[in-house]
């Protein structure tokens, strides 16, 4: 149960390979925006790089993966069975897919580059 | 021994028994199913209940579930992946979602798809107990939002 998030986008991957073999996946009528879904998608996987369990403080040591994943839903007012039949739906166009996932991980690549030592100031200081 | 009767048994395999007996011991624990093919006849302290009865089982993880090809099943399975393990009451809280989700689908589809799932991935321990599953729609076959379920050994 604690690594909830990481099972389902594990599980997602999974069925985006698989699904292409499929293609009656039918459009959901409560079907998440794409946008929206690419947000969600980020922040479940930085859900699941979080880790409380060398916290010192108590609460957050409660904190396990599932209430990550529940607590994202609820940011974006999502029920937890729309959140799944987009990602069946989604999954089942492989190449949409894969650019969606590039995408995410373009967003994370923009976000680390933010935060990685400057060369120029570094030659600076040297 | 208690012998109950309802309007439909789930068996091990998923399938719905109509007029279905389940025979329990005084604990609860269930020791046969008989399929009476829908003809019910009349037997010494049989009670009937209207619902679907439904052994008490303990379904264990056994090992990665691995994604499936229909959407029904990618459901479920997306509900189940996260569980260790799961006990009927749970698995009824899937199925009515599985129903909301599916409302052309029969409730035995629903299930055939989920025991499907269980026996595939999960090792069932049986339990003692025996539940009732009650306000279904039993004509239609279809799970309402009012169903639940109630632990009548």
């Amino acid at each position: 149960m604690k690594n909830l998030p990481g099972i389902i986008l594990v599980t997602f991957l999974l069925f985006g390979l698989a699904s292409c073999y499929n293609t009656d996946i039918k459009k959901p009528d409560k079907l998440i925006p794409k946008k929206k879904f690419e947000k969600m998608m980020i922040d479940l996987y930085i859900a699941q790089g979080m880790s409380f369990d060398q916290s010192s403080d108590s609460i957050r040591k409660k904190i396990t993966q599932t209430d990550l994943y529940f607590a994202v839903l609820k940011k974006y007012n999502v029920p937890d069975t729309v959140f799944i039949r987009s990602l069946i739906y989604y999954s089942s166009f492989p190449k949409d897919f894969e650019k969606m996932h590039e995408q995410i991980m373009n967003v994370f690549k923009e976000e680390e580059a933010k935060y990685k030592p400057n060369g120029a100031l570094n030659q600076e200081k040297r | 021994m208690k012998k109950f009767a309802a309007n439909f048994i789930l068996s091990e395999s998923g399938e719905l028994l109509k007029n279905g007996i389940l025979v329990a011991n005084d604990d609860g624990t269930v020791v046969e199913i008989i399929d009476t093919k829908g003809d019910l006849d009349e037997m010494a302290q049989l009670i009937f209940h209207n619902g679907i009865l439904i052994a008490n089982n303990l379904y264990i993880r056994g090992n990665t579930i691995i994604p499936e090809k229909n959407e029904l099943s990618q459901f479920i399975s997306l509900k189940i992946c996260n569980s260790l393990q799961l006990a009927v009451p749970e698995l009824i809280d899937i199925a009515k979602q599985t129903q909301v989700e599916f409302p052309e689908l029969a409730i035995i589809q629903i299930f055939k798809a989920i025991v499907s799932l269980l026996n595939a991935h999960f090792s069932s321990k049986k339990k003692a107990g025996v539940f009732l599953l009650i306000h279904s729609d039993l004509v239609g076959l279809h799970l309402k939002p009012q169903s639940r379920l109630k632990q009548i050994l």
